[in-house]
């Protein structure tokens, strides 16, 4: 009111508030298509995920209103349960792995004496392109009881066949192994691009004050390093907490439910048993639980070096 | 000798010297590359036997008999051409829309002023940390509402919200100078023949990174695919060949190695002649 009023007052002003609208029009329109879709498929379903977390029910039976009983419900549920224990267990073994494997190899690429660095490097990166369906269905080829290849390779050295399925832990590991064989060569590509950002300098200095290599890591690789590490942590837990193809691919959540990921329990709890409510509480706390972590991971680790 | 040979023997001997040293990365790296691509190769050539001999060794990988059995087998007895058309259909659709809607959406942020723009584009880049799990459901009930479901268009729409193109495409554009545009702009250009003319083409390479990844995505993604397409003849090549029960223990293996062929086959294009383009766009969200 007041902008306007005074905008009446002098031609000048008015000009300039008229100027000031065409161009936020212009803003808006160049932006329109994706405000669109971003509001269709990821603001409202949002917040419907949230909303519909406090109703009962799915297509067939209908929603009801149920205040906290979806939240209650999980609290009490085994699967649940279940499905926490294995997304922790999973989270310590692939986090550390996947990070502590990229790291070591972006670092023996980066020795500057190196050839063929880029054939190595595109190797290494190459399955992370790859449909996880073909990465899970090679893994079980080679883990197919009686010709596996894997199998094959143990009972080389004496190891009688191992039953790669049918243990929780080995289940887990499975999953885990897949995940690190895509994993590691992208994480691997984004390490070689921080590493490749730190000044010489610092480590013909180091060198002349007689550093050695694993001094010259801890002391200047590592700190120099710390805000790609910053990221690739962040990457890691956003990325992980999707799992999903691997689980569906390789053991079906088994053996006893065993394996289960969080979304692998909000797809079955959706689309098998009808339990939409139940499906969107889980959801809400992923949402949480991501918007939680990240944040606290962006805290704790400064970005800057 | 002579002298001039003898003095250059000597120069090279410390870079002979750093190679032996660096002798143990160099078998290091190669295990570890062996490793990672050797169940591609093993893949390659499963689909390349007779499926009947099941027992074979590890060392023996290129087939005596190579045949194309299997993929025979896969094209008449299965939908793969079906699906490797959706999918072809599907990504490509959405590379080409998204890279539209993102250099629109990605100029605004970088070169116009407008009312909440550092609220919406903080809203764009949390929205990127949301595990796609997470907003199923209500997309499931709204495209189920609208009778997408069981169409392309029920994998395209939904991807023309990730925010990671329009990120990419800020960050590019806010690389070209301003004086091309201001030249431009008194000689009368529209903001769009800017955008248009002069900015979209400077920042070629990264269209070609937001097509590239799109496509990418959009071929490997199961999880969304298996919700929304249940209709044999709709599937992706994903959906597809997660059907076809490698899990069992009477799996065809021949078949199944070859419909992953087929799956890898435009990546391994993609992987050859545009490596260095998701490289760049996997690496320009970690470097400021």
């Amino acid at each position: 009111m007041n902008v306007l009023s005074a905008a009446r007052r002098s031609g000048k002003a008015h000009l300039g508030l008229r100027e000031a609208l065409l161009s936020n029009a212009v803003a808006y329109l160049f932006l329109a298509p994706a405000l669109l879709f971003f509001v269709v498929f990821q603001a409202g379903p949002l917040i419907t995920t949230i909303v519909l977390s406090f109703y009962e029910g799915g297509i067939l039976s209908g929603f009801s209103y149920s205040g906290f009983d979806n939240y209650l419900t999980l609290w009490s549920d085994r699967e649940f349960y279940q499905t926490i224990k294995f997304t922790l267990l999973y989270f310590v073994i692939i986090v550390p792995s996947v990070l502590a494997v990229s790291l070591a190899m972006a670092v023996l690429l980066n020795d500057k004496f190196i050839r063929g660095k880029n054939f190595f490097k595109a190797a290494i990166f190459f399955p992370s392109l790859a449909p996880m369906v073909t990465l899970s269905t090679l893994w079980l080829f080679m883990i197919f009881p009686n010709v596996g290849l894997i199998n094959m390779l143990l009972a080389v050295v004496n190891v009688r066949e191992v039953e790669w399925l049918s243990s929780p832990l080995m289940a887990t590991l499975t999953i885990v192994l897949v995940e690190l064989w895509r994993g590691v060569g992208f994480y691997m590509v984004i390490f070689l691009a921080g590493l490749v950002a730190i000044p010489e300098e610092l480590y013909e200095a180091a060198e002349l004050d007689g550093a050695g290599p694993i001094r010259q890591f801890w002391s200047i690789t590592l700190p120099q390093l710390r805000p790609t590490i910053t990221f690739c942590l962040i990457m890691a837990v956003i990325f992980n907490f999707q799992l999903f193809d691997a689980v569906y691919m390789i053991t079906g959540g088994g053996p006893g439910g065993s394996t289960e990921s969080i979304a692998w329990y909000i797809f079955s709890n959706a689309f098998k048993y009808d339990q939409l409510g139940l499906a969107s509480a889980t959801s809400t706390l992923l949402l949480l639980a991501v918007m939680s972590i990240t944040a606290v991971l962006l805290k704790v680790l400064p970005s800057d070096r | 000798m002579t002298s001039a040979s003898r003095t250059l023997l000597l120069r090279h001997r410390p870079a002979l010297n750093r190679q032996v040293s660096r002798l143990p990365i160099y078998i290091g790296v190669t295990i570890i590359a062996v490793l990672v691509l050797y169940p591609f190769v093993f893949m390659l050539s499963t689909a390349l036997r007779e499926s009947t001999i099941l027992r074979f060794s590890p060392w023996d990988l290129v087939p005596s008999d190579v045949t194309l059995a299997n993929f025979h087998r896969l094209f008449s007895d299965t939908s793969m051409l079906n699906w490797l058309g959706n999918s072809m259909f599907v990504a490509t659709t959405t590379a080409l829309l998204k890279v539209g809607i993102d250099s629109l959406a990605g100029y605004a942020f970088a070169r116009l002023q407008f009312k909440f723009k550092e609220l919406i584009f903080l809203l764009l880049i949390a929205a990127m940390m949301v595990p796609p799990a997470v907003t199923i459901v209500p997309r499931f009930l709204l495209l189920r509402d609208i009778g997408l479901i069981n169409t392309p268009w029920a994998l395209i729409l939904p991807h023309l919200s990730y925010p990671l193109g329009v990120f990419l495409m800020r960050q590019a554009m806010a690389t070209i100078p301003y004086e091309l545009e201001e030249a431009a702009k008194l000689d009368g250009c529209s903001v769009f023949t800017i955008y248009w003319r002069i900015v979209l083409p400077l920042v070629a390479p990264a269209l070609a990174v937001v097509v590239i990844t799109t496509f990418m995505y959009q071929w490997v993604d199961l999880l969304w695919p298996v919700v929304a397409i249940t209709n044999d003849g709709l599937k992706t090549v994903t959906v597809g060949i997660s059907s076809m029960k490698a899990e069992q223990s009477r799996a065809d293996w021949g078949l199944i190695m070859a419909a992953n062929t087929c799956a890898m086959i435009p990546i391994g294009m993609l992987f050859v002649f545009c490596q260095r383009y998701f490289m760049t766009g996997m690496t320009s969200g970690s470097l400021k």
